[in-house]
């Protein structure tokens, strides 16, 4: 691993662990879980740089637990093995004092004793220096905006039955936009190679791009359009559904927007099926319980609900089996499966309507219904007999995905586009999404 | 509580290392909290976070850089200098702007938290019992089937020092606290929620006070469980606080943010639709509309004394009967853009560089009784508790859903009607503001996300009860 700060945290990580699980109760297990990275951030305005900021962090979470209690700490690590070691012996025995004064909870995180362990570790191939000359000498005549990252990240798990588990990685991520006075299209690279050639053929498209939103604006009426949403906009979609709609312990506690699909009250549209798929490699196969994750779990299958996120602890509270997600229980590796409708179809197929590159803020409008209100933005445009108008002034839809991907679904490209997780909220977020486009005979535009 | 003290050796290697650029800063903080979670009277979870780390801020040649780290040691400390300061020399060549250090005044000053009782006046298992107590009070009916308490008590310390003579310590004790109410009827499920988000000690733990309200919130779910859904239409309403401080966040607070303004949010949280020619021109609002940025009042979430940049933290009107004044912006904006600044230059932690940001930001109450203002509307009713919130990236056109809500008709309170939503545009809507109550609440949120790399904070809102004329319900 290229980094000194990540060795260091990685090894401290190694010697609490090993403390930890030497001084544990007779009756108390520990399992610990450590994420680091050593990153840099830099952040573009109108090609210039607003901030450039570097960041080495190190978290290490140590989770005890008894039968009827638990406690989970979570501190940083500094690398320095004699600090770290220090830190954790202070909090262990707080942890332990707390566990003996706290009251029973509802359920245990225990955990099968069966030992796994795995060892994945991705190279990266590029530098960053090149990368940020290749942005200045490619976006040269645009007004660039967002923000380049790279730099590794590690994450390892263990317990004290003997399972150990790490990860590594090291990727760049480009997310930015081209501006046109207000309007702007948006893009994404990222990967563990740079293609420089990749990354002048993207800026000749935007160039074409950005001719069809020099088009006058249309300014539409709120009503009910046909439209293409582009793999992006299905991804903005598809990531409501990491916010509670797949999670067991969400569903037991009625909290659940997709009530109705999990019970059968409702079904999706045939073409529909969509997995959490860890062999695309953008996220860890393991969790945070230091359990082996399930290479594939199938939420939707040809439009019928399959399986939920079960974590272990929600398992052992409900009495079902662990299919050993985190305990988040959301989508870490999203895939919606392609269909049949090819490219160079895609406007003939839409004929009139909208073309939809992106979608933003999305929430939940109504949730007993699955409904979700949220924005287009970046790149939309009116098509009619298949040509594109121009862009639109952007409109606020309010629809549910029982009718997005129910009924009104109507196909789905034959292709996927694989993006991985821009999220930087605290630290550099694993995972992704590879999704298809799709178009929807009719979708409801309010504003 | 926190198991680090290495702020002194810090100061020692910035002394030592502030000759190798022009202008050195290190902002150094920790942080303890505790997250406590109660379901149905039992413990979900605990969870302690013990945070720490810092961050350098370098300045060369106009451009300002950074680099962050957890390892507080000597070695630490020089390889984040030399990120630092290599990157920032490489970068400052196409910096966005050529800034001077005027931003960055020198200033010796501190802040504490105004609390009545320290955390530690609590133990565990007491916060444990009084969360559980909570959930009990709303176990009035089989169909409560979902109840939680949840607490976050966090403390955290922060001390920046620089190259010039600065010296800032600044101490916060913040406290977050949910009530839900959770019920069901067939398919039906339906929710009421309570939070207090404020800089309070362990007096937040009133059970005279969270008992009553938890009961509450649990009646309230019921009445919803058997409501008619909200009528649609165009109709006067009132928003209560809670809704309010939602409302102010997304359609005063975000669009008039310098940085959305300047461009630099653009890609990500977005942009915004005033531009730096309506400040002093655009009628924002009714008259009734008089906003103000007030990082100093008592036990609001994002009180403080000083900036990131070191501005001194002061109630300033942004907006005065409507008209808008001033923006949302620290001492780097107010170089870029001439628009006076205000103290909100804040980053969320030692790991993120800072940004504008809102702190607390407030509608100022008026002198209506609520009781007044409910008898001014014919036709139209009162909405309580966000519940969904989407915006547009130019803060225009918003929808935002309530938990509860109830008709108004010749000025009386009728029946309860569930699933109330409501949508606009952000000038059309703040110009329909017909009055706002004496009766003022204050409210906040941890979860303001916003910046790339992204970064959430604390920010604080307080609200009168406000009527609004012709607002699309649905």
């Amino acid at each position: 691993m290229n980094s000194t700060y990540l060795n260091q945290i990685n090894s401290s990580y190694n010697i609490c662990s090993d403390f930890i699980f030497k001084n544990l109760a007779p009756n108390m297990t520990a399992i610990t879980y450590l994420e680091g990275e050593d990153t840099l951030y830099v952040r573009f305005n109108n090609l210039r740089v607003r901030q450039n900021t570097e960041v080495e962090q190190g978290t290490m979470t140590m989770t005890l637990f008894t039968k009827h209690k638990s406690i989970k700490n979570e501190y940083c690590l500094t690398g320095k093995e004699r600090i770290d070691l220090l830190n954790t012996k202070i909090i262990l025995r707080k942890a332990i004092d707390s566990l003996n004064h706290s009251l029973e909870e509802n359920s245990s995180y225990q955990i099968s004793p069966h030992v796994t362990e795995s060892k994945t570790e991705f190279k990266a191939f590029y530098n960053k220096e090149d990368i940020i000359a290749a942005i200045f000498q490619d976006a040269y005549s645009f007004d660039f905006n967002g923000i380049v990252h790279f730099g590794p990240i590690i994450r390892a798990a263990r317990n004290s039955y003997g399972s150990r588990h790490f990860f590594s990685t090291d990727f760049f991520n480009l997310d930015y936009s081209l501006f046109l006075g207000n309007k702007s299209i948006k893009s994404l690279y990222c990967g563990f190679e740079w293609d420089q050639k990749k990354f002048n053929k993207n800026f000749i498209t935007h160039k074409q791009n950005l001719k069809s939103l020099a088009k006058t604006t249309i300014s539409l009426s709120p009503n009910k359009y046909r439209v293409y949403l582009a793999p992006t906009a299905v991804n903005e979609l598809a990531q409501m559904l990491s916010w509670r709609a797949a999670s067991q312990k969400a569903y037991r506690q009625g909290n659940s927007p997709f009530k109705k699909l999990i019970e059968n009250h409702v079904k999706l549209s045939k073409h529909i099926t969509i997995k959490e798929n860890k062999t695309l490699g953008l996220s860890t196969p393991f969790s945070t319980l230091a359990e082996r994750s399930m290479e594939q779990m199938i939420f939707v299958e040809n439009g019928q609900f399959l399986e939920l996120f079960t974590s272990t602890k929600t398992a052992n509270e409900y009495q079902l089996k662990s299919n050993f997600a985190d305990s988040n229980e959301a989508f870490q590796s999203l895939e919606i499966s392609p269909g049949l409708l090819e490219e160079k179809e895609i406007l003939k197929s839409l004929d009139t309507g909208l073309f939809i590159s992106n979608l933003h803020y999305l929430n939940w409008s109504n949730e007993s219904e699955a409904r979700i209100t949220g924005m287009t933005r970046n790149g939309c445009f009116w098509v009619k007999d298949g040509v594109i108008q121009g862009p639109i002034q952007d409109l606020r839809f309010d629809d549910s995905f029982y009718h997005l991907w129910g009924d009104g679904l109507e196909s789905i490209t034959n292709f996927q586009e694989l993006e991985f997780d821009t999220n930087t909220y605290d630290k550099r977020h694993l995972g992704g999404k590879k999704t298809p486009g799709m178009i929807i005979n009719e979708m409801n535009f309010t504003l | 509580m926190l198991m680090y003290s290495h702020l002194n050796e810090l100061k020692q290697y910035l002394s030592e290392a502030h000759r190798q650029i022009d202008y050195l800063a290190l902002k150094y903080v920790q942080r303890h909290s505790q997250n406590l979670r109660i379901v149905n009277e039992r413990p979900e979870e605990i969870k302690n976070e013990f945070d720490c780390g810092f961050r350098l801020e370098v300045f060369y040649d106009g451009h300002f850089g950074y680099a962050c780290t957890s390892d507080t040691s000597a070695q630490g400390f020089q390889r984040c200098l030399d990120k630092a300061i290599r990157m920032t020399k490489k970068l400052s060549c196409n910096k966005i702007y050529p800034f001077s250090l005027k931003t960055r005044p020198k200033i010796v000053g501190s802040y504490k938290s105004q609390i009545q009782r320290s955390f530690d006046s609590l133990t565990l298992q007491e916060i444990q019992k009084i969360l559980r107590d909570c959930t009990l009070e709303m176990k009035i009916h089989d169909s409560i089937f979902n109840r939680l308490a949840e607490a976050k008590l966090s403390h955290l310390e922060e001390y920046t020092i620089d190259s010039l003579g600065t010296e800032i310590g600044q101490s916060f004790h913040l406290i977050n606290l949910d009530l839900v109410a959770r019920g069901i009827s067939g398919n039906e499920i339906q929710s009421r929620t309570s939070n207090m988000c404020l800089q309070i000690g362990s007096e937040a733990f009133l059970k005279n006070h969270l008992l009553p309200l938890s009961k509450k919130l649990a009646e309230q779910t019921l009445e919803l469980l058997s409501a008619n859904n909200c009528p649609k239409g165009k109709f006067d309403v009132i928003l209560a606080p809670d809704q309010m401080y939602m409302q102010i966040h997304e359609t005063v607070g975000h669009p008039l943010e310098m940085d959305r303004i300047l461009g630099d949010e653009r890609n990500f949280a977005g942009s915004s639709f005033i531009k730096v020619s309506d400040f002093g021109n655009l009628q924002y609002g009714s008259e009734k509309m008089n906003i103000t940025f007030e990082p100093g009042r008592f036990s609001e979430v994002a009180s403080y004394s000083y900036d990131d940049s070191h501005l001194k933290a002061e109630k300033i009107h942004l907006i005065k009967n409507g008209l808008l004044t001033r923006g949302l912006g620290g001492l780097e904006s107010f170089e870029r853009s001439q628009i006076s600044p205000v103290a909100n230059f804040r980053s969320s932690s030692w790991n993120r560089a800072p940004i504008d940001r809102m702190a607390n930001l407030n509608l100022e109450p008026g002198e209506t009784p609520l009781e007044t203002l409910i008898s001014k509307v014919e036709n139209g009713m009162i909405m309580l508790t966000n519940r969904t919130w989407s915006i547009d990236d130019f803060r225009d056109k918003f929808q935002f859903g309530c938990e509860f809500a109830q008709v108004i008709r010749n000025g009386k309170l009728q029946e309860v009607v569930k699933n109330p939503n409501y949508h606009g545009r952000s000038l059309e809507f703040w110009n329909q503001l017909v009055d706002v109550s004496i009766e003022n609440e204050t409210h906040g949120t941890h979860n303001c996300g916003k910046g790339e790399p992204s970064q959430v904070i604390h920010v604080g809102h307080s609200s009168p009860f406000a009527l609004f004329k012709n607002v699309e319900v649905f």
